[in-house]
């Protein structure tokens, strides 16, 4: 076997250079594909101190009733009573509209969000200028079934926007900066990012926890984990979620209202037209107002009580002097 | 004589040392392509809908298994599901409670769709109650005023989307995605399916004979399983709404193992009412009974050897003690001795 040739200085430059180049391609390709997040399961001392604040100062404090049997009317209606959608969306906003897509029940049952808003509040935004809109939730059941069966996912889509099923990759742990209850919990938080305006969508219904179902209960659904451990403190929860998602706006949908037998319901006798929709900044004061379309009273849902006195809002609706508008 | 001093040549690679060499290469730039492809993935909030239809057509080409025999015109949906104890919330959020609370074992649906009309459907809830009582209890606490009687079985009725009714140990609710008589006689066939399928002693209430029959409002019967009127421990409740000519009011028993226990639980809940400000006095010329008022409504609850009932929510003393002292006859003419 032939003696191997003896190393030049110019050959051991050229490979040592070869060989830096490759040390850095790979650290650079590890530096683009660093996960600084990490994935589940972090330290609490890492985990998110709460969500983005998407209200707007120049909005605060308003409140829209407007009365009347079709959807796509009424919200246009409640709107314009706040000041128009460009209130609330400028031309490159990235809007996520957070719907409730609980069931995979049919839209008539009233235990989701309806379709006809979806698809409008989608196209309003749209006409604004909104560069994308996203829906999401995490939903009870099969999110897939859920997202279709409840006409949500097809209206979405029909208005150009795009929807989110949850994916276990999408939560991220959140802690509220003085909750007792969401603590370095998963929270759907993967949608929000980017994101610049965010719409709560949610129908009145009746709730054998929580006595009822409305925008504060909506953000339920941002939730992951064994959520339902909550469930034994519901009330508390829901003024959690409160502090912690601050919408742009939320719109609450009250044209049929589930009165008996929630949040699944089943029956088309469970439902009153009560023929109103309620949109707002204040999600508390939108929350008390709907209350009234179940026959009860502020006083008689704890979580709007808590959700006062934590700051969240107000239940005394009526002093923010709503826009009352029929169609 | 001493060699020139000249740079020797590098040894050329063998050929197969320099196809290794590409084919590591290669391989690195395929990791490095997929890293770069799963990382600059476009962000989380664009996956679309297209991801839904996938696992929806998936789920409808899985659906082979069925929960029961399908009558003729209908096709499953999607593969049956199953709930326990501990999922049970996963399926029905809130209203767990309810069940859980009454006793569930396990819930088995499924979505079948009329042949054809995929957009047309019908969900089959098999509640497993563990007896005829409990699922009373879940059937009683959700029945819809004015409801339409079905001949299913004893414990029936329609609403205009959906079936409710007892079968045996199980409570069944079989909810349609629309109202009208394609549906109707589907569920129809499907409660019958189910019944034949799954054979179930007929269960009798025997607690309706013990409710006073006048001013019984029909199909008012209520099993409550726990916490009655808000008190922990009261539980295995009936309940019933009369109509008389001095108002409403709301009659309940409950029979627990003894009369000592009886007694122990009417001092419980009289104890409980004291705590929201009711004032409690003994029911004139009725030993052992007692006169309850509480928010504007009146109360006369009284112990007959193992049973603890009475009137509340009356809107005069004069309806609770009638209507107490009725149940109290009807316990008597029953057999139930007073100690």
């Amino acid at each position: 076997m032939p003696p191997a040739d003896p190393l030049s200085r110019r050959e051991f430059l050229r490979r040592a250079a070869r060989a830096g180049l490759g040390v850095a391609l790979a650290g650079g390709l590890s530096a683009i594909s660093f996960d600084a997040a990490g994935p589940l399961g972090l330290p609490p001392e890492q985990a998110k101190a709460g969500l983005p604040d998407f209200s707007l100062p120049q909005t605060a404090g308003r409140i829209a009733i407007a009365r009347g049997a079709e959807r796509r009317e009424t919200l246009s209606l409640a709107l314009r009573a706040l000041g128009g959608i460009e209130s609330f969306v400028g031309r490159g906003d990235r809007v996520l509209i957070k719907v409730n897509a609980a069931f995979a029940s049919p839209p008539i049952l009233s235990a989701t969000t309806h379709p006809d808003l979806v698809y409008e509040l989608a196209r309003l935004c749209f006409a604004a200028g909104a560069a994308s809109v996203v829906v999401t939730d995490n939903p009870i059941n099969d999110p897939a079934s859920c997202f279709a069966l409840s006409g949500i996912g097809p209206a979405a889509r029909r208005a150009g926007a795009s929807v989110v099923l949850p994916a276990e990759s999408l939560f991220r742990p959140v802690s509220l900066e003085g909750g007792t209850l969401i603590r370095n919990w998963p929270v759907l938080t993967a949608p929000l990012t980017g994101v610049t305006r965010l719409i709560g969508v949610a129908p009145v219904k009746d709730h054998h926890r929580s006595g009822a179902s409305m925008t504060l209960k909506n953000w339920y659904g941002l939730l992951g984990g064994r959520r339902n451990l909550f469930h034994q403190d519901v009330h508390r929860l829901i003024a959690e979620l409160a502090l912690l998602v601050r919408p742009t706006l939320v719109v609450l949908d009250g044209t049929t209202t589930m009165m008996t037998n929630g949040p699944t319901g089943g029956s088309l006798s469970d439902l009153r037209e009560t023929r109103t929709l309620i949109a707002g900044t204040d999600p508390v004061a939108v929350d008390a107002c709907g209350a009234e379309l179940l026959g009860k009273r502020p006083e008689d849902l704890p979580f709007l009580g808590a959700a006062e006195k934590a700051g969240a809002g107000t239940t005394d609706f009526r002093r923010l002097s709503p826009r009352e508008v029929s169609a | 004589m001493e060699a020139p001093c000249t740079a020797p040549t590098p040894a050329r690679p063998l050929r197969r040392e320099s196809f290794f060499a590409a084919a590591i290469l290669l391989l690195l730039t395929l990791i490095a392509a997929a890293i770069l492809r799963e990382q600059r993935r476009p962000h989380p909030a664009v996956e679309n809908f297209l991801y839904a239809r996938a696992s929806a057509a998936a789920a409808r080409a899985s659906a082979s298994a069925v929960l029961l025999a399908l009558p003729e015109g209908l096709v499953a949906l999607t593969p049956p599901e199953r709930f326990d104890r501990e999922s049970l919330s996963d399926k029905i959020d809130g209203k767990a409670e309810l069940y859980l609370a009454a006793g569930f074992v396990r819930l088995d649906c499924q979505r079948l769709s009329l042949a054809g009309a995929e957009d047309s459907w019908i969900e089959v809830f098999l509640y497993e109650m563990g007896s005829f009582e409990n699922a009373f209890s879940v059937f009683s606490a959700q029945r819809r005023p004015d409801a339409a009687a079905l001949e299913l079985t004893e414990f029936a009725y329609a609403a205009e989307n959906a079936f409710f009714f007892v079968h045996g140990t199980r409570y069944v609710e079989l909810i349609a995605s629309g109202a009208g008589e394609p549906f109707t006689q589907a569920m129809e066939a499907i409660g019958r399916s189910l019944i034949a399928e799954r054979p179930a002693v007929r269960a009798a209430l025997t607690e309706r004979e013990l409710f006073p029959g006048e001013g019984l409002v029909p199909e008012s019967i209520r099993r409550i399983a726990s916490d009655a009127f808000g008190l922990a421990g009261l539980d295995r409740v009936y309940s019933a709404h009369y109509r008389t000519g001095g108002g409403e009011a709301t009659v309940f028993f409950t029979r627990r193992d003894g009369p000592d226990q009886a007694a122990a639980l009417a001092r419980s809940y009289l104890e409980m009412l004291r705590t929201f400000g009711a004032e409690v006095r003994p029911a004139e010329g009725w030993e052992g009974a007692f006169r309850v008022e509480v928010l504007d409504t009146f109360e006369v609850v009284f112990t007959r050897g193992e049973f603890f009932g009475g009137a509340r929510e009356a809107p005069d003393p004069g309806v609770a003690l009638e209507l107490a002292r009725r149940l109290e006859k009807r316990l008597a003419e029953a057999g139930h001795a007073p100690r």
